[in-house]
């Protein structure tokens, strides 16, 4: 049973792109380090 | 192929199958823990993705293990911080906000509902199962994104339509799944 209370309401928080696309450039980076350095390379 | 998609149209970042496009429309869809990696890994390509969620109608919401097992797998606090406003950004919600995850109750699941998923995966997942108990519990609104074929496979659901994002470098297809 699927109602209306459980259902997610609509955005709240709106979709900044350029703020987005910033971050994930952001974090794919600091991923990749944090990668290199476990991995010794 | 390019231009702005409608309904399954095809677009240069994405593709979304043409013939059961329209079956996401006003859905929620459970993005699992590879759609959020690609978020930051093929961000472009998933930026234009959301937009065509939105045109569609969809909700995005996920299942609670999931956001912590894609925050938890760092050891730096700026990833983590960082990973936590992409994911309020996607979902358009805080993270600490009532309504970000369904509700899912916590009784033992039945002996049946344990055989029929842990007969078809290769290892079992406790956050693959969170997963399944959620698309049965709300059934007839929720759709699973997912790349992860093997552990949600044909026999346990219904995939009923497919998501390509087109990178760079990479090209990543995802299942749509409903619980049978």
């Amino acid at each position: 049973m699927y109602t209306n209370s459980m259902k997610p309401k609509k955005r709240e928080i709106p979709l900044n792109k350029k703020r987005f696309l910033e971050l994930a450039e952001k974090i794919r980076k600091a991923v990749d380090r944090e990668e290199q350095a476990r991995s010794g390379a | 192929m390019t231009g702005k998609s409608k309904h399954g149209a095809v677009h240069n970042k994405f593709i979304i199958d043409q013939g059961s496009a329209h079956l996401l429309k006003n859905k929620t869809l459970l993005l699992d823990t590879n759609a959020l990696i690609d978020a930051y890994r093929l961000s472009t390509e998933f930026v234009a993705l959301l937009d065509e969620f939105v045109t569609l109608g969809c909700d995005l919401t996920a299942a609670r293990s999931v956001i912590i097992e894609f925050l938890g797998s760092t050891t730096d606090a700026q990833i983590i911080k960082g990973k936590a406003e992409l994911i309020e950004m996607i979902f358009g919600k805080k993270l600490t906000s009532n309504t970000f995850y369904l509700p899912l109750d916590h009784k033992m699941p039945e002996l049946e509902t344990f055989l029929i998923f842990s007969r078809q995966v290769k290892n079992f997942s406790a956050i693959d199962f969170e997963i399944y108990r959620t698309m049965q519990k709300y059934r007839s609104h929720l759709l699973l994104v997912t790349r992860n074929h093997k552990d949600f496979s044909t026999k346990l659901v219904e995939r009923i339509s497919f998501i390509t994002l087109l990178g760079t470098a990479e090209i990543h297809t995802y299942g749509v799944y409903k619980a049978i």
